[in-house]
């Protein structure tokens, strides 16, 4: 390899096999190893669905339905649904507030809603029966729990009806795992980012075995990996973080439009699970 | 991508054809999951959005015009809003994530041994376009994963066609970039 990865910008990609690759098609022959890599990190990452992706189809028809009787059907019956708000309003008004603060994700519709767990439990309970969503008596806590003790703040409350004009916040995460463990945290920033990129590194190297279909090297990587993570089960959460948490990219420019109000992703420290054995 | 039965499709699902609507979701929904993926970082959000969306793309079906891209191109803007709403809810509520170790758990976990490794590579592979700004994560996620052309994608995001065609190319050599070296010059091999 003759890239430094710190070089970034710099590393050689032409027009042409960059737009190939958009288009989903395969680097040419001659590609360097780099592209090469690339074309299989996204031809993985447009792969076939996985039958876990395509698991939900039937809750999806069940609430395909339930929606459409909730919005075309009669009036009677369904009071649970008729409580929501329809789809083109503000997210944030009154009362809405209230809800979102207690449910964390904004609700578009009692199908939802019952999936992700939000509803009082006979609303879920009949959810369950109608829908096929989660039991009430195995909650699905939804991730972003709400402390609902949060007053609306003035400037979110122009809601969603806004274009494109704002961008996707930097990090859409909420958690910024820096890894300042009580054992080597005295150092501050220096050391939490040496132990933000071994964590980084573990998971890239990982990555990397895989897309150059390095069985060996990704077995061991894995294997190192899921020490790290607590578990083979934490791998992908862990790995998700890591990366997700504001490890330095390779591209520090900032978007083509910034948003001051969202802040870089380096605010809340809070701790991986696995934490790193070493 | 439906082709040719799209047409056909859409109005017998605006109509309430669960079959039709069914074809709509095993074609599209995949790519959307992903797509939520990148921009929320987090696997349970992904398909909590995705469900508000579709719940959407079902009250609004019937007032739909327009062919497949067209489609496409509605139906990522409609999941783009959820997740800034997502994103904004969870800002509000000054969330920890960390709270629910267990439920991350769940989500990013390998519960099925058999297809494990190949999820994994297209997990990791999203991961790691996350990773990059996220307006170069967008352009590339939605050109290579939802198919969508330069101008689809420009109309969605609100910017210039050209914007995102550098912003697309800034990310592909960044992550090659990151492909090539594995680094093992980091002392993070321990053991």
């Amino acid at each position: 390899m003759t890239n430094d990865p710190e070089q970034h910008g710099e590393h050689s990609l032409d027009e042409v096999t960059a737009e190939r690759l958009l288009r989903g098609m395969r680097p040419s022959s001659g590609a360097t190893a780099g592209e090469q890599a690339l074309g299989d990190l996204l031809a993985a990452a447009s792969a076939p669905p996985s039958a876990r992706e395509l698991s939900g189809e039937t809750r999806a028809v069940a609430a395909f339905n339930a929606s459409r009787s909730a919005t075309t059907g009669p009036r009677h019956g369904r009071h649970a649904i008729r409580r929501h708000r329809p789809a083109m309003r503000p997210r944030v008004s009154h009362g809405v507030a209230a809800a979102a603060a207690l449910g964390a994700l904004t609700i578009g519709g009692v199908a939802a809603a019952a999936y992700t767990g939000s509803l009082p439990t006979s609303i879920q309970r009949l959810a369950h029966d109608h829908l096929g969503a989660p039991h009430p008596s195995q909650p699905k806590t939804t991730a972003l729990k709400a402390q609902s003790s949060q007053p609306r703040s003035p400037s979110l409350a122009e809601g969603s009806d806004d274009q494109g004009g704002h961008a996707a916040p930097p990090g859409l995460s909420v958690v910024t795992p820096h890894p300042m463990s009580s054992a080597d945290g005295q150092q501050g920033t220096t050391d939490s980012q040496n132990a933000q990129g071994d964590q980084d590194q573990l998971c890239t190297a990982y990555a990397h075995a895989r897309v150059q279909g390095d069985q060996h090297a990704a077995d061991t990587a894995l294997r190192k990996l899921e020490k790290a993570a607590g578990g083979p089960q934490n791998v992908l959460a862990y790995c998700a973080r890591v990366w997700g948490s504001g490890a330095p990219t390779l591209n520090p420019e900032p978007h083509d439009s910034t948003h001051p109000e969202h802040p870089p992703l380096t605010s809340v420290p809070a701790n991986p699970q696995g934490q790193q054995s070493g | 991508m439906l082709a040719r039965d799209f047409a056909g499709v859409l109005s017998a699902a605006a109509s309430g054809d669960e079959l039709a609507f069914a074809r709509l979701w095993r074609d599209v929904h995949p790519a959307l999951l992903r797509y939520l993926r990148v921009l929320t970082k987090d696997e349970t959000v992904a398909e909590d959005v995705a469900a508000e969306v579709w719940v959407d793309v079902t009250r609004r079906l019937g007032s739909f015009t327009g062919d497949e891209s067209a489609f496409r191109g509605w139906l990522f803007t409609l999941a783009r809003r959820r997740a800034i709403d997502a994103w904004r809810a969870a800002q509000r509520a000054r969330v920890h994530l960390t709270g629910d170790d267990a439920d991350l758990d769940r989500a990013g976990g390998l519960d099925t041994a058999g297809s494990a490794l190949e999820r994994m590579t297209t997990q990791q592979a999203l991961a790691l376009i996350a990773t990059l700004p996220m307006d170069q994560a967008e352009a590339i996620t939605l050109r290579v994963i939802a198919g969508l052309d330069v101008k689809d994608v420009a109309r969605l995001l609100g910017k210039r066609p050209g914007a995102v065609r550098v912003a697309a190319h800034r990310g592909l050599r960044t992550l090659a970039a990151r492909l090539s070296a594995p680094h093992p010059r980091h002392p993070a091999q321990r053991r």
